[in-house]
């Protein structure tokens, strides 16, 4: 008993399990080449399959208490007192004090240009694989980290050097609904000396045939907007949501490499600005009490939950005030909310009275989609009615 | 074996797997809210509980990972670490069977009954039996399964199906118990949680030591040890397993990890995002049969190694069924968990049921979602849930099933094919918005016009022109900062 107990057993090789006892599972033996190799998703990493490992290596240190991480970047040790809560981490970048009601993270000096490296304490270290005894299984099974975690996770950026042209990919509703915002976006952009150019054979990213489950039909647009948009290093979109379609679905679609690093050219605006061009203050002027929802796409695929904030941040006036359960889905979810629409309206319904509680004159956000969503329950409702829904591209080009 | 036909009422008392019809109709509550009293601020108060505690533990994440790549090897290996499993554990006593579908798991389960001789079956909670229907099983021939999980016992009163995987009762508030308890054990109504518990308590406490039979789920089966991990707080689960003769343990063939060194990771995570404890009350190792004891270790297939089949599926089987996901989901919390249509609500059910079931059925569940991620971001083995929302979308509009229609093929055909040619692009945009300019004056909206105008106003369309037609004459009119000043600090 004891011998098991010390992992003796697990070292051994297992043999052929026996026939008849669990026959079926030779079925499954059959498959198995395949099986890991899509597992993880998001990282869209191509997994390859090698033999697999015959024996593993056990040993296990830390799995409690503080740990010992291994990261890229070398070995970190964490433990609760230094790093405090994952909140803190992620946010310890931007300005040195408070503005604008917004929280003062501590870190890097005001109004710089964040180095695309940073810090490797984000949110989530790489776990020591070596500690666990399944690098023979990662080895064996060709895995990329997956990359389910804190919304607020610390991603690399490219920089953008002066001059460089950017292409403007302007989504096909707000071309049409909401040209004001696509019109905003380039004001601001030219604003800050960037060359922006506008293919004009633009159509759609393919999310709404994609996301209801007709890929095929989403792989043709998709083809045709890499076809479009080829030429440019920098595509720059005013929505989040169709921003995370290019950089994170193109792979699902087709995982052509050309396809994939076109798609991961695209960037939504507020974090072109804030991460890759390192603007924060754009001189914009809003003397009112502003709330911001950021879509589940922008913040949950893209992760990007700070930059907006930083904008807002430098923004005259500007009174902001937090959303209660900001996280919370507004329940847009394209098709969704017609699909079914109860359960998208009681959603909405919920992110209004959130709204209202906040006591914000004016909501923003990165994705006009999830506003067209809540104003239009906004407008319904006796008194959200007053309540503005304002793209930030607006709201940073907005002259009152 | 026949099981009885299924009833289509939210929450009814039965459903069959085998009935063709029950996802179809039960599943219908899907698009609308259902009313669950207290179901939708309790499962948001653990969400945000879970939230507060991920957010604490700066390893959290690295927890993930790892639970990730662990689950990832057991099932890359699972036929070597069940036979691992297997042999450890016959070595001390247990007989282990496989079944490969819920009937034959019955039949193991009711030859055993028939071997002991038993009349009343405690059970713990585990949701391998809710699939095999086994309450139903056991009732048709003449035995009582009497459920001694709190919530379980509840709704098996009550005659509902449990709404939540780890919580079943978690849309009954005290004073629904109270009325539950005064209706069906004949108790003075009160609404007091320690006196209700004492009821319980009372009621229970008695079959415990009349069960000939003892039924537990499995948390963790570990391979190298032949161990079964059972995780809980109410302590029934070690009176289950321990007060009658026999102990039956019926697992999925998922649960497999390969050592004891990787359990505390597990149960690191699971405390934490089931019910925000750092560990449950009880944790039991059961190493193999007492003497004097029999165990019986089920383990049952239905239809997950198929899953093993779709590289971009097989972490749905990852799942340890902590339940953080159906608190995270906003829909589930709408909708209630009997919406769902089968044993796994929520988010997990969305992915792991179309797997289990079929998509001729279940083909639908994937699309109750947002898309949102709440779920991905919580799951403390970090199923990409989101993702395989839309991979099984995909499946689920190409294979036979409900949704799968040839009308919105076509629509969405057209729909490509303009989106491939820009002035056909410009025509049906202009068309959009010349419709959602006169939708305003129809006297009623069909289709998905009506379902977007029941509670939100349509989106207004400027009166300026696109963006493409004003960008062709303005753009050469866009004005550049200075260039003498870093763009840096323009309002300096
Ligand atoms: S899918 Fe993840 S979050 Fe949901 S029950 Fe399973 S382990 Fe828990």
């Amino acid at each position: 008993m004891a011998e098991r107990f010390a992992g003796g057993t697990w070292d051994r090789v297992v043999g052929q399990p026996e026939k008849g006892r669990i026959g079926w599972f030779s079925r499954w033996r059959e498959i198995r080449p395949e099986a890991p190799a899509g597992c993880a998703r998001w990282s869209e990493g191509t997994a390859q399959r090698a033999e697999r490992p015959k024996t593993v290596r056990t040993g296990i240190d830390g799995l409690a208490g503080p740990f010992k991480a291994q990261s890229k970047e070398g070995v970190m040790n964490r433990s609760f007192d230094q790093a405090g809560s994952v909140q803190t981490i992620v946010s310890a970048r931007g300005s040195g004090k408070g503005r604008n009601g917004l929280p003062a993270p501590s870190g890097e000096k005001a109004g710089g240009r964040t180095p695309s490296g940073g810090q490797p304490g984000s949110a989530s270290g790489k776990p020591s694989e070596s500690s666990l005894g399944l690098e023979a299984a990662r080895e064996g099974l060709g895995t990329e980290g997956v990359n389910w975690s804190a919304p607020a996770q610390k991603r690399e950026y490219p920089v953008y050097e002066p001059g460089e042209p950017v292409a403007l990919f302007v989504p096909c509703y707000i071309d049409e609904f909401y040209p004001q915002i696509a019109q905003a976006t380039a004001e601001l952009l030219t604003w800050l000396q960037v060359p922006v150019e506008f293919p004009s054979r633009q159509t759609c990213c393919g999310q709404p045939a994609f996301n209801s489950g007709y890929w095929r039909e989403a792989c043709k647009v998709v083809h045709y907007f890499c076809e479009t948009f080829a030429s440019y290093r920098w595509i720059v979109c005013p929505s989040g949501s169709c921003a995370a379609m290019c950089r994170v679905f193109f792979g699902h679609v087709d995982p052509d490499p050309r396809i994939v690093e076109i798609g991961r050219r695209v960037f939504e605006l507020t974090e072109f600005l804030v991460e890759c061009m390192g603007v924060r203050d754009v001189g914009a002027r809003f003397p009112h009490k502003v709330t911001l929802h950021i879509g589940c796409h922008t913040r949950r695929e893209l992760g990007v939950v700070q930059p907006p904030l930083e904008l807002l941040r430098y923004v005259e006036g500007l009174q902001y005030v937090e959303l209660p359960n900001v996280e919370e889905c507004c329940g847009f979810g394209g098709t969704f909310s017609v699909k079914m629409p109860g359960t998208s309206i009681a959603m909405g319904q919920t992110k209004v009275e959130n709204i209202i509680r906040s006591g914000a004159e004016v909501v923003v956000s990165p994705d006009i989609s999830c506003l067209m969503h809540v104003g239009g329950i906004l407008r319904r409702h006796p008194q959200g009615r007053n309540i503005r829904c304002m793209h930030i591209a607006e709201l940073l080009v907005a002259e009152e | 074996m026949h099981v009885a036909a299924a009833e289509s009422v939210p929450g009814g008392a039965s459903l069959s797997m085998q009935g063709a019809r029950f996802l179809r109709e039960c599943t219908r509550g899907l698009a609308e809210p259902g009313q669950f009293g207290s179901l939708a601020q309790s499962a948001e108060r653990s969400s945000k509980q879970n939230r507060q505690i991920i957010a604490s533990i700066p390893y959290f994440q690295s927890w993930r990972e790892q639970a990730h790549q662990i689950k990832r090897y057991a099932l890359a290996n699972l036929d070597k670490l069940l036979a691992e499993f297997e042999r450890n554990i016959t070595a001390r006593g247990a007989t282990v069977l496989y079944a490969q579908n819920a009937q034959e798991a019955n039949e193991h389960l009711l030859r055993i009954v028939r071997q002991h001789g038993v009349r009343t079956v405690v059970k713990a909670k585990s949701m391998v039996s809710e699939e095999m229907e086994m309450n139903h099983v056991l009732e048709a021939v003449g035995v009582r399964a009497i459920e001694t999980d709190l919530g379980e016992f509840l709704v098996q009163l009550a005659g509902q199906r449990p709404i939540h995987v780890v919580t079943p009762a978690l849309h009954l508030s005290a004073t629904d118990v109270g009325r539950l308890f005064q209706e069906k054990l004949g108790e003075p109504f009160t609404q007091e949680h320690a006196t209700l518990t004492q009821i319980a308590r009372k009621h229970l406490r008695r079959q415990f030591l009349q069960a000939d039979l003892g039924i537990s789920g499995v948390n963790f089966a570990i391979a190298d040890t032949g161990t079964i991990c059972l995780v809980e707080n109410e302590g029934n689960q070690g009176l289950s397993t321990c007060c009658p003769k026999v102990h039956v343990a019926l697992m999925g063939v998922e649960k497999v990890i390969p050592s004891i060194r990787h359990l505390p990771v597990f149960l690191n995570l699971l405390g934490r995002s089931g019910t925000g404890q750092k560990l449950t009350t009880y944790t039991h190792l059961i190493h193999g049969s007492t003497p004097g004891q029999k165990l019986y270790v089920i383990i049952l297939d239905n239809g997950r190694t198929e899953v093993l089949r779709d590289p971009k599926a097989w972490s749905a089987l990852f799942c340890i069924r902590c339940g953080a996901c159906l608190n995270a989901c906003p829909v589930y919390r709408r909708v209630g968990g009997w919406a769902y249509g089968w044993v796994y609500p929520g988010p997990i059910g969305a992915i792991l049921t179309p797997h289990l079931v079929g998509l001729e059925q279940a083909g639908k569940l994937p699309f109750a979602s947002s898309l949102c991620g709440a779920c991905g971001e919580v799951c403390p083995v970090k199923i990409d849930i989101p993702h395989q929302l839309v991979h099984l979308r995909h499946r689920a509009v190409q294979e036979p099933s409900p949704v799968r229609c040839w009308l919105e093929r076509l629509v969405w055909r057209m729909w490509a094919w303009a989106m491939c040619h820009p002035w056909m692009y410009r025509v049906s945009m202009r068309l959009a918005r010349l419709g959602a300019r006169l939708a305003r004056f129809l006297p009623w909206h069909p289709g998905p016009l009506g379902a977007w105008t029941r509670g939100r106003e349509l989106p207004e369309p400027p009166p300026g022109p696109d963006f493409h037609t004003w960008w062709k004459k303005h753009a050469h009119e866009l004005k550049t900062f200075p260039a003498d000043l870093p763009p840096e600090s323009p309002s300096s």
